[in-house]
């Protein structure tokens, strides 16, 4: 059962007057007071000092994102994804995980990602792309399911743009899920082979970079592994490919030369923004493209809204991450954008659920839009005749 | 047994039948999370893990039809609905003391119309007071319905219990920011007050439900006058030698013709807290355009220093502005937990009345209330009118029994500081509702017209399903 201080926490939290409903990307949605932050701390709380977790109250502790919208809110700070985690671990040692979660984590353990895909066909749609890499480079690019599963096209642009960079790349060919989808269901004990696959890869391929296409992955590496006692490789740098991409292109190792036409707005992954504090560099990245008008959503930022796929919602309850995602949606269109822009495959994904039939906004990752803007590479008339 | 099993399955699957089966619960995890509010009362008992009342079913309609549907399916088997919004307040007013329904009304929460024209905006009664304050501001336009419970209680509660926010000196309360609005009755007729600046078509009726707190009906949606964002918003604060002489730069300011946004009056014990400094601190907010703004502070800065105050600048109102909301959050210092002296009571006693009777008042219910050992009296006086204002005093006792005892001291504090209020003629409740805890001194409150008051609730609500003992109205049995 979990140490003290997140005991403390939840015993705090669960004596607000709720002071983060407004924004709570669950309970906006459920509208159930058993949603709240609070109110899952009181469970978190009542469970530990029974010993044991009641269905309904497992139920409420997994209809949650971790996207810490309520600590952005809270002035007190009060690390409620860290109580909903550590419950989460003890109901899933239980053996009392909701059916959806145990299946997910099954699948990871089994298959190499959450989304029940065949492992072997992970790098298949860019099989052309990967098979002229070397074995060892100085950057290893690492993609992560849902990137590979479900936004191929963020892995095609990515690469190309780091290869027209003059960049020496590799992959890890056998690649597997990060155990980022463990940790969120509350299997962090089961992590551990995920991530100690992920860094032998790393430090068999030589590199010295290892850029990430998914901001979840990313963080699972640079704030969780080193929990589990795993030691990061000395020398190796993590990076969001959004970062690492700025870098190329004020380096001036990229020249983008084709105006897009965007009015484009930024979403924040709660990953990227809330998790590893990246708020700056995709907005850098995104202003410096020929044609593109940034434009602010009105919640943005730390305070940016969850695109409701968080916390393995995708898979724990749809409903909830569809009508969450639309929010974000709306939200883009009422700043007026034509381009929805995100940084996260997850996110890109939920997006993109409610405007595929949509004319009027297109959902974008910063990746793709560089891509789009070098005149060298497959512009986005071909980006879409990729995608149909 | 069988029998009422039988009618609570019916009952179950009649609210299925009405709203969906997604938005009914009967599952315990649900059942207690609505089981409290932000009273004392309500926080005590879940805090201390003792017994409180469930209610049975959560239901959440999605429109006034359907709030009418359930409010017919209570009435046929008479059984109570609690309407519930945030769940924020601190009066008990949500507690579903005889189990029941509890009907929330969040799903409820959509702008439906924001006429800028004409200055107003209609709203589904769900709606959280920020989302409802920030797609006006989208727009250019506030409500100024700002309490410290923005984040956290919505608009049909602001409307039922009758708030204030912080701005209110200047934008009213939310009474006075009502057009039009819906309500379901009891027995599920929907009645509609028409959305118009002013009305001389007999009684205005719509006042009756303004602070029914869910006992008359269900406030479903309302039409609000709403103004453009300040193009102006200047703060300062003022130091006084003591708390009558802040009372008096009160009376002047507001007697002038001024109209500050916010004016907050701390009395010496508060400064101390708030601001470390001896004397009565006053803070001020002025909205408007830059020219108005200057005006205004300017004259009401002659008055202040005229009557010895000293000017201190924009901080103390800017520092006010920016934590208005920090007391609220749960820390270890805000709900006193380092307290070694034994339990905290804490009493929400706001009351208004005149000039004359806030001057009194301060000091007598101080007075009553010194017999307390371990009892600490601090207030500040906001929400201005021409006329008087509001005193709200911070009431704690940190030397309170750590078991339902504590009760018995709470209730014999707000019996001796109400009996203080009533003595000097003043109102029992500024904007916090009377809920369950004020209950018993409606009756003085209202006096002979308190009955008719009980037969229009008897009119509206046979059976008494509509929260049943708030606002001093009958219990059932339970």
């Amino acid at each position: 059962m979990s140490e003290e201080p997140l005991r403390a926490t939840a015993e705090m939290c669960a004596l607000c007057p709720k002071l983060c409903r407004h924004v709570c990307t669950v309970a906006t949605v459920t509208r159930s007071e058993a949603d709240l932050p609070n109110e899952k701390c009181r469970f978190a709380g009542e469970g530990w000092a029974r010993g044991h977790f009641r269905p309904d109250e497992v139920e409420h502790l997994y209809a949650c994102c971790l996207c810490g919208l309520c600590t952005a809110w809270c002035e007190p700070g009060w690390d409620v994804p860290a109580v909903i985690e550590a419950a989460r671990r003890d109901i899933a040692r239980a053996g009392l995980a909701p059916e959806p979660a145990q299946r997910m984590a099954a699948h990871v353990q089994n298959l190499g990602n959450p989304l029940g895909e065949p492992r072997g066909t992970r790098l298949a749609p860019i099989a052309d792309q990967v098979a002229p890499l070397p074995e060892q480079a100085d950057v290893l690019l690492f993609f992560g399911c849902n990137t590979l599963y479900r936004q191929v096209e963020i892995a095609r642009a990515t690469l190309a743009l780091l290869e027209a960079a003059g960049q020496e790349v590799t992959v890890w060919r056998e690649e597997a899920c990060c155990g980022e989808p463990l940790r969120a269901l509350g299997f962090l004990d089961e992590a551990r082979a995920s991530a100690e696959a992920l860094l032998g890869a790393v430090r068999a391929s030589g590199a010295r970079r290892v850029v990430f296409t998914c901001p979840s992955c990313l963080r699972m590496v640079r704030e969780v592994y080193p929990r589990l006692g795993l030691a990061l490789p000395e020398g190796v740098e993590w990076l969001h490919h959004t970062a690492y991409l700025l870098d190329l292109l004020e380096a001036g190792h990229l020249a983008p030369g084709r105006a897009l036409g965007w009015r484009a707005t930024y979403h924040d992954p709660c990953a990227l923004g809330r998790g590893l504090g990246l708020y700056e560099a995709p907005r850098r990245l995104l202003g410096r493209l020929p044609g593109v008008q940034v434009v602010e959503m009105f919640h943005h930022g730390e305070r940016a809204l969850c695109c409701g796929a968080g916390g393995g919602m995708g898979g724990l309850d749809l409903r909830i991450a569809v009508e969450a995602g639309r929010k974000v949606v709306a939200m883009a269109q009422a700043a007026g954008a034509d381009h929805l822009v995100t940084a996260c495959p997850t996110c890109k994904g939920s997006f993109a659920r409610h405007t595929a039939a949509s004319e009027g906004l297109e959902v974008w990752d910063v990746a793709e839009a560089l891509a789009a803007a070098l005149e060298a590479l497959p512009g986005p008339q071909a980006r879409r005749a990729r995608s149909s | 047994m069988g029998e009422m099993l039988l009618r609570e399955v019916m009952l179950y699957q009649e609210l299925v039948g009405a709203v969906g089966e997604r938005w009914v619960s009967r599952e315990e995890a649900e059942r207690t999370s609505y089981a409290k509010d932000y009273s004392w009362l309500g926080r005590t008992w879940v805090r201390k893990g003792w017994k409180v009342p469930l209610p049975d079913y959560v239901v959440w309609p999605g429109s006034t039809e359907e709030v009418a549907r359930v409010l017919r399916i209570a009435n046929r088997y008479k059984v109570p609905v609690v309407p519930y919004c945030g769940g924020a307040g601190v009066q008990g007013g949500t507690l579903p003391i005889y189990g029941g329904i509890i009907l929330d009304v969040k799903r409820m929460d959509r702008v439906l119309e924001i006429d800028e024209a004409n200055g107003t905006v209609t709203a589904q009664a769900g709606i959280i007071g920020q989302n409802l304050e920030w797609a006006l501001n989208q727009r250019g336009l506030t409500l100024a319905h700002i309490p410290q419970s923005a984040y956290c209680s919505g608009l049909g509660g602001f409307l039922a219990t009758r708030s204030a926010g912080v701005l209110s000196t200047r934008y009213g309360k939310i009474t006075d920011m009502v057009l039009g609005m819906e309500v379901v009755l009891p027995q599920g007729e929907v009645v509609r007050f028409r959305p118009v600046p002013e009305s001389a078509a007999g009684p205005d009726l719509k006042r009756l439900f303004l602070g029914s707190e869910g006992t008359l009906g269900v406030i479903t949606e309302a039409t609000l006058a709403v103004h453009p964002l300040p193009e102006c918003r200047r703060f300062r604060g003022v130091a006084f030698p003591d708390t009558a002489t802040g009372l008096e730069a009160a009376r002047q300011i507001m007697r002038r013709g001024l109209r500050p946004a916010a004016m907050r009056l701390s009395d010496e014990l508060e400064s101390l807290f708030l601001y470390k400094r001896a004397g009565a601190l006053m803070v001020w907010c002025f909205d408007g355009f830059a020219a108005q703004v200057e005006a205004e502070e300017g004259e009401a800065l002659r008055l202040a220093l005229a009557l010895g105050g000293e000017d201190l600048g924009p901080e103390p109102g800017e520092d006010w502005w920016e934590h208005r909301y920090t007391s609220a959050y749960p820390t270890a210092e805000n709900l006193l937990l380092k307290s070694e002296e034994g339990w905290t009571i804490g009493t929400v006693i706001d009351t208004a009345g005149t000039f004359d009777y806030l001057r009194a008042v301060h000091g007598k219910m101080s007075q009553a209330l010194s017999r307390y050992e371990g009892l600490l009296f601090a207030a500040h006086f906001s929400h201005w009118y021409p006329t008087g204002g509001m005193m709200y005093p911070y009431v704690l006792c940190m030397g309170a029994p750590d078991d339902e005892r504590a009760a018995d001291l709470y209730f014999r504090i707000q019996r001796d500081a109400l009996r203080v209020i009533l003595d000097l003629g003043g109102t029992i409740n500024h904007h916090h509702g009377v809920g369950l805890t004020l209950g018993e001194f409606m009756a003085e409150e209202f006096g002979a017209a308190f009955a008719t008051l009980q037969a229009i609730k008897r009119l509206l609500d046979p059976h008494n399903i509509m929260n049943p003992g708030k606002l001093g109205f009958e219990g059932r049995e339970a």
